[in-house]
């Protein structure tokens, strides 16, 4: 079939209608640009945590990313900076003795994915998953998984 | 000798034919190669679909606010908001039962004597629906003196699940 000017022209307008089209439904159905975040997913054990228990929690988080413990004291440190970033000051009911020990890794993404921490839910030496959303070094949510 | 007829040489070239339905059908698949060549540059670009969160901001007032204070900041809560909202009185009794009941179901036996509905605090609470959330709605009752600690909680309007902002 021999290209005509018109098919070019026909090929064009529908190829330029179709974008539009396209930007107008995703627009109204609600779609924006989401941009890459930096997540820290921290694991905290419980008191009575065992070693195997522990062992087990980070070859779950290992699948993901590499694995960091932080004591109670560390833990304390961090929440401690991570309010000081905010212009904030910890609540006087925080205290180092009152931070579990905790599994931390930090991944990148565009949402909170829990999907990778469900074998965390059986393993009784994890307290609680949190994952905490970050932009330029200050905690924008924090989420229990 | 006069010709009476045009040779098949130099006789003009019929004009083309229209093809409607071959038009029609370039056209579909133009629209259709639009709309896919769109998509997957916005996917490729970071864009998503965003569902409508449910945001809860809670404002915890300070003990000694007058009944006046506080209309002035449930207007201007109102009003600072955005879309049609409810603002809802929390007083201490519900507060503390509220407490009370988490407390216990919490496996901490009952609540100690000492821990009276007086100790707590009345709260002011108004939902909020979008896909994002300003903060920048809430840091004026941050710093007002009446106000003594602002929350927002997310709940996704996807997967449901609980997120603490941090609005500070």
């Amino acid at each position: 079939m021999r290209v005509r000017p018109v098919h070019l022209v026909v090929s064009g307008v529908s190829v330029l209608a179709g974008v539009g089209l396209a930007m107008v439904a995703l627009l109204l159905a609600g779609w924006q640009h989401v941009p890459v975040k930096r997540f820290e997913v921290r694991v905290f054990l419980t008191a009575e945590a065992t070693t195997e228990q522990t062992g087990d929690a980070e070859a779950v988080l290992a699948r993901v990313a590499a694995v960091t413990r932080r004591t109670g004291e560390q833990g304390y440190a961090d929440l401690e900076k991570s309010y000081a970033e905010s212009g904030d000051t910890l609540p006087e009911s925080v205290t180092p003795d009152s931070m579990p020990d905790a599994l931390v890794i930090t991944i990148e993404g565009r949402e909170i994915d829990c999907a990778p921490y469900a074998a965390l839910d059986d393993n009784p030496g994890v307290d609680v998953v949190r994952v905490a959303e970050f932009a330029g070094g200050v905690a924008l949510s924090a989420t229990e998984c | 000798m006069i010709e009476t007829a045009e040779s098949p040489e130099s006789a003009p070239a019929a004009p083309p034919r229209r093809s409607w339905p071959g038009l029609l059908a370039l056209s579909g698949a133009s629209l259709l190669a639009g709309v896919a060549v769109t998509v997957a540059v916005l996917l490729l670009a970071g864009w998503r679909h965003v569902p409508v969160h449910r945001f809860e901001v809670v404002l915890v007032l300070q003990a000694q606010v007058s009944s006046g204070q506080r209309e002035e900041i449930v207007a201007e809560v109102m009003r600072a908001m955005p879309g049609e909202n409810t603002v809802t009185l929390v007083t201490r009794e519900e507060q503390f039962e509220a407490f009370r009941q988490d407390w216990e179901s919490n496996g901490n036996g009952p609540l100690p004597d000492s821990v009276t509905p007086a100790l707590s605090r009345e709260q002011l609470k108004v939902s909020v629906s979008g896909r994002g959330f300003d903060c920048a709605l809430v840091r004026e009752f941050q710093d007002r003196g009446e106000v003594d600690q602002v929350s927002v909680t997310r709940w996704d309007g996807g997967t449901g699940r609980k997120s603490v902002m941090g609005c500070r």
